[in-house]
């Protein structure tokens, strides 16, 4: 047995694992017991040691990376897993552009009331009243319309993403996952166009204008000339 | 009526392709860290779980975590330490929440490496000490066995343990002398005990 007046020192010595140092050391030269029982502590370390290295330096499964990999795919993947549902969602925007043209249409018949018009687009505005601040002025449908007839993929890409569109609401996401399809180009803008107004829209209701018909009455100081005539006549 | 909601896309073409770009750059630097950080997330794991399975979800975790929250990463060179942080936190949780513990148990009784013996004896002797200092080592306070892992895993100096804790190189040579004594402690009755006159 050590003596009891060293015990804590060998512990310590043995735990810290550098050099004997001054009273200890002088000790252990003269004292038998306490140099055994140092040994024995060291033993002990050394075999505390060597275990923590078995412990801490397994074999690495070869599988382990290959399987972050793979979930680090499917991550990714999910990312763009509201891609099949860009059908129905296509269709969805393919009624919505359509409702915007049959209102563009309408507005910009021949023959209309220009008055009418401006007043029938100062309208929608206020059906839509989320326009984004940074959103370029629509100022005419028919302006809008044109932009889907721009030949370059990337452009009508982009004229897409600047329109603010009407969608069923909880749809948004997926709505984005077709756009993200637009966009890596892996579908046109203009083909879905193309191909979805083939459909038939048959959840398209839109009630027929209640117009009252427009009467023609004859003003009561003009004679009868031609408008191009009293023009003349004017000038 | 079905309720629609407007959609104003936020970001132009251009935005999202330099955002595609931004991912896939991100991706393959990350990749290159996993190679060279993957196998001590298991390792740290392990150390705690003491069981293969356990650590391999565990590490694989604390990687998909570590991927999840990579661009907030700002010093992308502590990507090593924090990967670590990752991995010893989640396995303690995963040690705490003890589903798996019969089974850890159970597999933890076969060894899955043993060393060179002299005979049957010493490789049961050895296995029994490891198991012990398996469990001695569980009980040790979580700052001073996480230290004690990495001082024991191949490669890993005393200064580089302080760069991945963000400690001083005192207190991990500190950390170190204090769970050595304590394992020591613990073990001292299964090997040869130091009695005193």
């Amino acid at each position: 047995m050590p003596c009891k007046h060293y015990k804590d020192a060998l512990i310590e010595a043995a735990a810290g694992g550098g050099e004997l140092q001054g009273d200890l050391r002088a000790h252990l030269g003269g004292c038998a017991e306490c140099r055994a029982a140092f040994e024995q502590e060291r033993s002990l370390v050394a075999s505390i040691d060597a275990g923590l290295h078995l412990t801490a330096n397994p074999e690495v499964p070869t599988s382990l990376l290959p399987r972050v990999r793979a979930q680090l795919n499917d991550l990714s993947a999910s990312r763009r897993s509201w891609v099949p549902a860009w059908a129905a969602l296509a269709a969805m925007a393919a009624l919505v552009l359509a409702v915007v043209a049959v209102r563009g249409l309408r507005q910009d018949a021949p023959g209309q009331n220009p008055q009418s018009g401006a007043f029938a687009h100062a309208d929608l505005p206020a059906k839509i009243p989320a326009v984004a601040a940074g959103a370029p002025p629509q100022t005419n449908s028919g302006q809008r319309m044109n932009k889907h007839r721009l030949p370059a993929k990337i452009q009508a890409s982009a004229s897409i993403e600047h329109l603010p569109v009407l969608l069923p609401a909880g749809q948004k996401a997926a709505f984005d996952a077709w756009l993200d399809g637009l966009r890596r180009g892996k579908m046109k803008a203009n083909d879905l166009l193309a191909q979805k107004s083939d459909l038939p829209l048959q959840d398209l209701q839109i009630s027929p204008l209640d117009l009252s018909p427009i009467e023609m009455k004859p003003l009561a100081n003009v004679s009868g000339e031609s408008p191009s005539q009293g023009g003349d006549a004017r000038r | 009526m079905q309720e629609l909601v407007l959609d104003q896309p936020g970001r132009t073409v251009g935005e999202e392709l330099e955002h595609g770009a931004a991912q896939a750059e991100t991706r393959r630097e990350f990749e290159e860290r996993l190679v060279e950080c993957g196998p001590l997330a298991y390792r740290v794991a392990r150390g705690v779980l003491r069981n293969t399975a356990d650590a391999e979800d565990v590490a694989q975790e604390a990687m998909l975590r570590a991927y999840r929250q990579f661009d907030r990463l700002r010093d992308r060179t502590r990507f090593r330490a924090w990967l670590v942080r990752i991995a010893f936190r989640l396995a303690l949780d995963r040690l705490r929440s003890g589903k798996r513990r019969e089974l850890r148990d159970t597999l933890w009784s076969q060894p899955e490496y043993h060393p060179p013996a002299a005979n049957a004896e010493d490789i049961a002797a050895s296995n029994e000490f490891q198991a012990h200092l398996e469990d001695a080592l569980a009980e040790l306070p979580e700052k001073l066995r996480l230290v004690l892992l990495l001082a024991a895993m191949e490669g890993h100096t005393i200064d580089e343990i302080a760069g991945t804790l963000g400690i001083s190189a005192g207190t991990v040579k500190s950390r170190i002398f204090y769970a050595r004594r304590q394992l020591a402690e613990k073990l001292r009755c299964h090997a040869n005990t130091i009695k005193t006159r």
